[in-house]
């Protein structure tokens, strides 16, 4: 369960891309905080912003206005030169597409990043990493002779290597199929229970939801509030209540994506409500 | 090194054998050609360092030993010569460059005549047969031995005389031509010059004192030049080689421009191709710093590779070369090799350059986009 350590927390940030007429804000006086061993998952629509925030909170960009801390570092105040050490120890990517070096090993690719510098300790660390992703006997393989789901192992492992306070994730599971999509969220959310992480996900997926403790909802560099989400029992998409066909079931309201999924639900609701809430 | 640096660079063995084969071309071409003019600078020079003489008087605006364009009068001279004090010897030389023939053969040659007593100014080492040469006799170099197969025994010829192999030595090879050596004697005879020498070399009591005493000498005898052998040998070289240095120079460069074009292709492509790794690792939380010396190490470590393999074929090749062609007198220097090997220092630095600015470009942002 989520621990009092505030591990992210953005005050009033505003990111605005170019100037004068091609001026984009991308962020809009956002306000935002994570707790330790919290999984938070960011959703909304393409170009809403989603992207700016996780670089902005990983130290990656720097806002226009507003205050960023990481672990109570407040990274807007600090140089240049100092925000790699910040990233290096204190926070844990994990991307679409994966982003291993080609022509290191899976084992190197996890040990590179550690800021251990003696080799055996680091290889050690790395070794158990991937042993704990179920990677053991992939150690020595290459990312080209990795599945999709094993890279994104690999990459988990490398997120983790320097015991980051935060783990920063785009889209993990969009090049994976959903089956492994899964296993990639259990292990998310296994890790941010066991290791007292912070783990935000920026998806589109909405079977991630399952294993986050909270949603929000970003549209136009704002966090809505007001909209509140619900999951199609039909096809399993996550709709705005607020705008979707709904229906009713045994005292329980439910929304669908479009007048498909409602026509079949009310052909037989027995069956997805079963299906999906067992 | 680095791992990434490691990684990068032995991953792609063709790019990496390319730029190691560029610099290696470069530094056998600078190397080979350096070791060339080192080669002919030391036997251009070599044989007026080393005779035992602390000064060489000739007629004045005389250049150097090989033109050897000097005449002194004999009696003369030797008549000035004996009444210095600081003079502890002195020995009459005739030199000429000239063309013998052997079985119809044309040879070119330095002519020595010397006096076999004192014996300065004579053969430096023999190697083979007489040491002294008597009359109708000549010692060859072994280098013109080996080049015309003149052996001892043979007999080489102008139109007017005959002169008979009698011994081998060495020290005399100038590459263009080598000496053979005759008694004073005999040259004054077949060259028609009876009372008439080129130059006189002195041995002074105290040796240290000849750069004291050269001009002493030149104002004792105005239209005469004394020249320290230092400085003789000095001239001689740069009447000969001084003309190649300009040439030599630009060769260099086109090589040094070689290597550079080809390791700083590489190391750029590779760089660039690369460029979304570099963005990761900046991601990660790697400084530019690192990345500098990621590429900085691959471009070390392929100047290294290139270097040795370039003067290892240097080594190689230089003996061989010399078998093929005679005029290839090698001679590799520590001082020479530690130069090319500052050299292709600068190379890889210089190749390195441009693709490490690049790194300061790459935009770590980019690696969130699928
Ligand atoms: N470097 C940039 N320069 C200018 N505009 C940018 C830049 N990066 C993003 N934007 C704009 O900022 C807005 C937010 O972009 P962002 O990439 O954060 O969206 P997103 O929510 O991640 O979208 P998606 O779901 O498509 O990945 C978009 O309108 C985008 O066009
Ligand atoms: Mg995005």
């Amino acid at each position: 369960m989520p621990d009092s350590r505030v591990t992210l927390r953005l005050q009033n940030v505003t990111k605005v891309y170019g100037v004068g007429d091609a001026a984009v804000t991308a962020l809009d006086s956002v306000d935002f905080s994570a707790q330790g061993g919290e999984v938070v998952m960011i959703m909304g629509p393409s170009g809403a912003g989603k992207t700016t925030f996780l670089t902005i909170a990983g130290a990656l960009l720097r806002p226009t206005s507003g205050t960023v801390e990481i672990a109570g570092t407040d990274i807007t105040r600090l140089q240049e030169n100092d925000l790699p050490a910040v990233r290096r120890e204190k926070v844990g990517f994990i991307f679409q597409s994966f982003n291993l070096l080609e022509s290191l090993t899976a084992l190197e690719n996890v040990r590179l990043v550690m800021t251990d510098t003696t080799t055996r300790s680091a290889t050690n660390r790395a070794r158990e990493l991937l042993n704990m992703l179920g990677l053991s006997h992939r150690l020595k393989s290459l990312p080209n002779q990795l599945s999709g789901g094993e890279k994104q192992r690999v990459a988990i492992a490398r997120a983790l290597a320097n015991n980051p306070d935060l783990i920063l994730a785009d889209e993990p599971t969009a090049n994976l199929d959903s089956a492994r999509g899964q296993e990639v969220m259990h292990l998310l959310r296994q890790i941010a229970l066991d290791l007292g992480q912070s783990v935000v996900i920026v998806s589109h997926d909405h079977r991630i939801r399952e294993v986050t403790h909270r949603v929000l909802w970003l549209e136009d560099g704002r966090f809505r509030a007001d909209v509140i989400t619900a999951r199609d029992p039909v096809c399993g998409q996550l709709v705005e209540v607020e705008a979707a066909p709904t229906a009713s079931f045994n005292g329980r309201s439910y929304y669908f994506c479009a007048e498909q999924c409602l026509k079949l639900f009310e052909a037989g609701p027995q069956r997805y409500v079963e299906a999906n809430e067992g | 090194m680095l791992l990434v640096a490691r990684k990068n660079l032995f991953s792609e063995r063709t790019r990496l054998a390319i730029s190691v084969g560029g610099i290696a071309l470069s530094v056998f071409m600078i190397s080979l050609l350096l070791s060339l003019f080192r080669g002919w600078n030391e036997k251009v020079g070599g044989f007026v360092e080393e005779v035992q003489a602390d000064i060489w008087i000739a007629r004045d605006g005389t250049t150097d030993f090989l033109s050897a364009a000097s005449i002194l009068p004999l009696e003369e001279g030797s008549q000035g010569l004996s009444a210095i004090d600081a003079v502890d010897r002195f020995s009459p030389l005739i030199v000429r460059p000239m063309s013998v023939t052997k079985d119809g053969k044309k040879i070119d040659v330095q002519l020595v005549g010397y006096d076999p007593e004192p014996g300065i100014g004579g053969p430096l080492r023999i190697e083979e047969g007489k040491d002294v040469p008597g009359p109708g006799e000549v010692i060859v170099d072994e280098a013109l031995s080996r080049r015309y197969g003149v052996e001892v025994g043979d007999t080489i010829s102008g139109r007017a005389f005959d002169l008979k192999v009698v011994g081998k030595s060495s020290g005399g090879d100038f590459v263009a031509m080598q000496a053979i050596f005759v008694t004073l004697d005999q040259a004054q005879t077949m060259l028609q010059q009876e009372g008439f020498v080129t130059f006189f070399l002195l041995q002074l009591k105290d040796p240290d004192r000849r750069d004291q005493v050269a001009p002493i000498l030149e104002a004792l005898q105005p239209g005469v030049l004394a020249i320290t052998s230092d400085d003789f040998a000095a001239a001689t070289r740069e009447r000969i080689l001084g003309p190649v240095i300009p040439i030599l120079t630009v060769i260099l460069v086109l090589a040094f421009i070689v290597g550079l074009a080809v390791s700083g292709l590489t190391i750029y492509t590779a760089t660039v191709e690369k460029a979304r790794e570099y963005g990761i690792l900046k991601a990660v939380g790697f400084t530019n710093r690192y990345l500098y010396r990621v590429v900085f190490e691959q471009s070390l470590v392929t100047g290294v590779l290139g270097f040795l393999l370039g003067v290892g074929l240097t080594l190689l090749a230089g003996p061989f070369a010399q078998d093929l062609v005679p005029q290839f007198v090698v001679f590799v220097r520590w001082q020479d090799v530690l130069g090319v090997a500052g050299v292709t220092l600068l190379m890889v630095l210089l190749a390195a350059y441009v693709p490490v600015r690049r790194l300061a470009a790459i935009d770590p942002v980019a690696v969130f986009k699928a």
